[in-house]
């Protein structure tokens, strides 16, 4: 696990669930995950340069093994977003115009990313959303629920080696890693999770792949005796919170493109 | 707080690559005042543990963080307002004004002569999102205030402003999709083009006839019959006859080739007429193939039209689209089969606009931009391929135009038919280009080229003069 992690404070991370993704608005928790090296994707607009594509803004958009895990370590709690600002929309008439007038300084109207601190923030926030309730709503079926729970174990381990992670969409695989912070560094690895046997052709495509943009090619899986528990999980059951919460070791290998010669 | 007079205007040496990459946030700190982003920043290649290396990330990660932090909003000389209605799911904005709504917006006539702008959710968002509008929440009052005839509103007094969160959640909480169409949408509006909402043909067609004429009747009777015809010729026959048809045109192709070399009937000259013996294999039309979309279940359809930005663009009357674009969540759908492809082709629009080269369109805006500036090595290098081009012969020059022009449309298609595919996983967003070739240059494709050489055989390596 990264060292900084321990410096974070211990007040819960809200992480909004806006339809099926969680995107985080406010600065100081972006900040916080940060800090625990999970990175997400910045995907808005920034204020400050609206016209360009290579920097961009709040909000935060988190992949779903980053949810997982945030709430997995007791980071974070997920909230319906929408019942969240219901309660927002209840202060009173006099608050608000309050409020509204504080957003104009002097010629500059103010548009905050997020309601105010102490109007929502508390460890017993309301709307939370359960972590097997959020997981069964993104993988309505039993098949595609034990898929995610592999990839999940596979994104765990990557991170429990110390790496941060990132979507591998740019790179053809399913995530990529970096040995820290990647404001700083080049990925290592493009991480490619198993749910079966693999094509030996796709080992040959992964490898020069990732060779040829300076990675390296990494399949992991589980082993068997975690592959049959998994098997026996279905989306009724409450089994999803034990499988997390028990010691599931992935087994992965690194692919590298050689020439003999 | 944007302004739009002083808007950082930031243009990229080359976009191909630096949006691949995490970028470092000094460099929008640094670059405050300079045009263009430095293509990247220095990266490690993993830590060493110095404090050197430490602080680098510090500062980094301040940078973003200062960026993140400046406060969203407009100056009031750019006042925007507009208030969310929860029941359309829409934004009206009353007072609409700026550049914003060349593409953006629909009319709105509410009450008794109450005009305005009706924004859709993507829209509204987006608009806040860069700081120029500010969205309260709408409410009974103000909905008493539209039916009244009354001039004022106290939108501070009566309405709550938005949060970005607040309007995020009301927007697309119950669609999600809607957050993925956002992503593609948001993004290609920073980089200035128009977008509007892709309707299907049909709907358009509905919405065009909404009083069906007797002679409409007829002329639809007549196409359906004529598209009824048209899909048994094409369809059912070929499938009877196309596989004896292979089987004996490619044993005759192989006889004549054979003949002719045994008996020495033809004298292959050159190895375009080599070539032209080898066409063993016959193809077809890409533009035969999408007949069949009939009824259109596809999970894949196009989402939006746009436009490379114009001066003089017309929301009721758009031109036809530069691109097309479909979205596809990876977390979600797979890459479309070929009946998915086929079909969505099928909706695409026939743009008449040529591909036009990068390197020749960047050139001239650069040239537009800096006449007074000397030229870049890049620029030099053009001229002289401009010079060495106006010393060729006609004939050569020609010949130049014609193999770049049929490799462009060997690369890029030659039905003029493409649909961008937006590939979105988990916020990070790649397009691809899918588009059709016929490699044997019928119909359009075929005209085209005639245009510059005519009468060649394009569809095989033209190497030298083919006699007769």
């Amino acid at each position: 696990m990264e060292v900084e992690g321990e410096e974070t404070e211990c007040s819960m991370i809200l992480l909004p669930l806006i339809g099926d993704r969680v995107m985080i608005f406010d600065v100081e928790d972006v900040k916080k995950l940060r800090k625990l090296g999970i990175l997400g994707v910045l995907t808005g607009t920034l204020p400050s340069a609206p016209q360009q594509n290579v920097f961009h803004g709040i909000p935060l958009e988190l992949g779903i093994y980053e949810v997982i895990w945030l709430v997995e370590n007791g980071y974070g709690t997920i909230v319906d977003s929408l019942k969240m600002h219901e309660e927002v929309e209840k202060q009173s008439k006099s608050e608000m115009s309050r409020q509204n007038r504080e957003r104009v300084i002097g010629d500059f109207t103010h548009i905050p990313n997020s309601p105010a601190v102490n109007s929502v923030h508390s460890n017993d926030p309301v709307g939370a959303v359960g972590l097997r309730e959020f997981i069964v709503s993104r993988c309505p079926t039993n098949e595609a629920l034990r898929a995610l729970l592999t990839d999940y174990f596979v994104f765990r381990s990557v991170r429990q080696n110390g790496y941060q992670v990132m979507p591998g969409l740019r790179f053809g695989g399913d995530m990529i890693a970096y040995p820290g912070d990647p404001l700083r560094y080049h990925s290592h690895l493009i991480v490619r999770p198993l749910r079966g046997p693999v094509n030996l052709l796709d080992i040959v495509a992964g490898g020069r792949l990732a060779t040829g943009v300076k990675k390296v090619w990494v399949i992991g899986g589980l082993l068997q005796e975690d592959k049959t528990k998994i098997q026996e999980i279905t989306i009724e059951e409450e089994s999803i919170d034990q499988i997390l919460e028990s010691e599931v070791k992935p087994i992965s290998f690194s692919i590298e493109w050689a020439g003999f010669g | 707080m944007e302004n739009p007079d002083d808007v950082i205007d930031v243009r990229l040496d080359n976009d191909d690559e630096v949006e691949d990459e995490v970028q470092d946030w000094k460099i929008l700190k640094n670059s405050r005042n300079s045009e263009i982003i430095p293509k990247r920043g220095e990266k490690d290649f993993e830590p060493d543990g110095t404090n050197v290396q430490a602080k680098l990330i510090d500062d980094s990660r301040e940078a973003m963080f200062e960026a993140l932090e400046t406060p969203r909003g407009y100056f009031s000389k750019n006042r925007l307002t507009a208030v969310w209605m929860k029941d359309e799911k829409k934004a009206l904005v009353l007072h609409p004004r700026g550049n914003y709504f060349k593409d953006m917006g629909a009319a709105a006539k509410i009450g008794n002569n109450r005009h305005g702008v009706w924004l859709n959710e993507i829209e509204t968002v987006y608009l806040c999102e860069r700081g120029s509008l500010l969205v309260y929440l709408g409410n009974s009052s103000f909905v008493e205030y539209l039916e009244s005839d009354a001039t004022d509103f106290d939108y501070q007094g009566e309405l709550m402003a938005l949060t970005l969160s607040h309007l995020y959640a009301l927007a697309f909480c119950e669609s999600p999709d809607l957050l993925d169409q956002y992503h593609v949408y948001a993004l290609l509006k920073r980089n200035g083009y128009l977008i509007q909402r892709y309707t299907p043909k049909e709907e358009k067609e509905i919405q065009q006839s909404s009083s069906p004429t007797l002679t409409h009747n007829i002329t639809n009777v007549l196409a359906k019959s004529y598209s009824v015809l048209k899909q048994l010729f094409f369809n059912i026959a070929p499938c009877i006859i196309k596989q004896h048809l292979l089987a004996f045109y490619i044993s005759s192709r192989y006889e004549s080739l054979w003949t002719d070399f045994y008996y020495q009937k033809h004298h292959i000259l050159s190895y375009t007429s080599l070539f032209r013996q080898l066409r063993l294999i016959p193809s077809y039309s890409a533009s035969n193939c999408h007949l069949q979309s009939a009824e259109n279940t596809s999970p894949y359809q196009i989402s939006y039209n746009i436009w490379k930005p114009m001066p003089n663009f017309s929301k009721k009357n758009p031109p036809k689209p530069d691109f097309q674009v479909c979205i596809v969540n990876t977390n979600k759908i797979s890459f479309p089969k070929v009946e998915d492809i086929r079909c969505l082709l099928s909706n695409a629009e026939i743009s008449d606009s040529d591909y036009e080269r990068p390197g020749e369109t960047k050139n001239t805006k650069a040239k537009g931009k800096s006449t007074a500036q000397t030229q870049t090595k890049k620029q030099m290098r053009e001229q002289r391929r401009k010079d060495r081009f106006n010393k060729l012969s006609e004939y050569s020059q020609k010949k130049t135009i014609y193999l770049r022009k049929r490799d462009d449309m060997l690369k890029h298609g030659t039905s003029g038919k493409s649909v961008l595919l937006a590939v979105l996983q988990d916020g990070v967003l790649n397009f691809m280009n899918l588009s059709e070739v016929d490699f044997t240059f019928r119909d359009s494709s075929r005209i085209k080229l005639d245009n510059i050489l005519p009468k060649r055989p394009h569809e095989i390596m033209w190497h030298g003069a083919i006699e007769s």
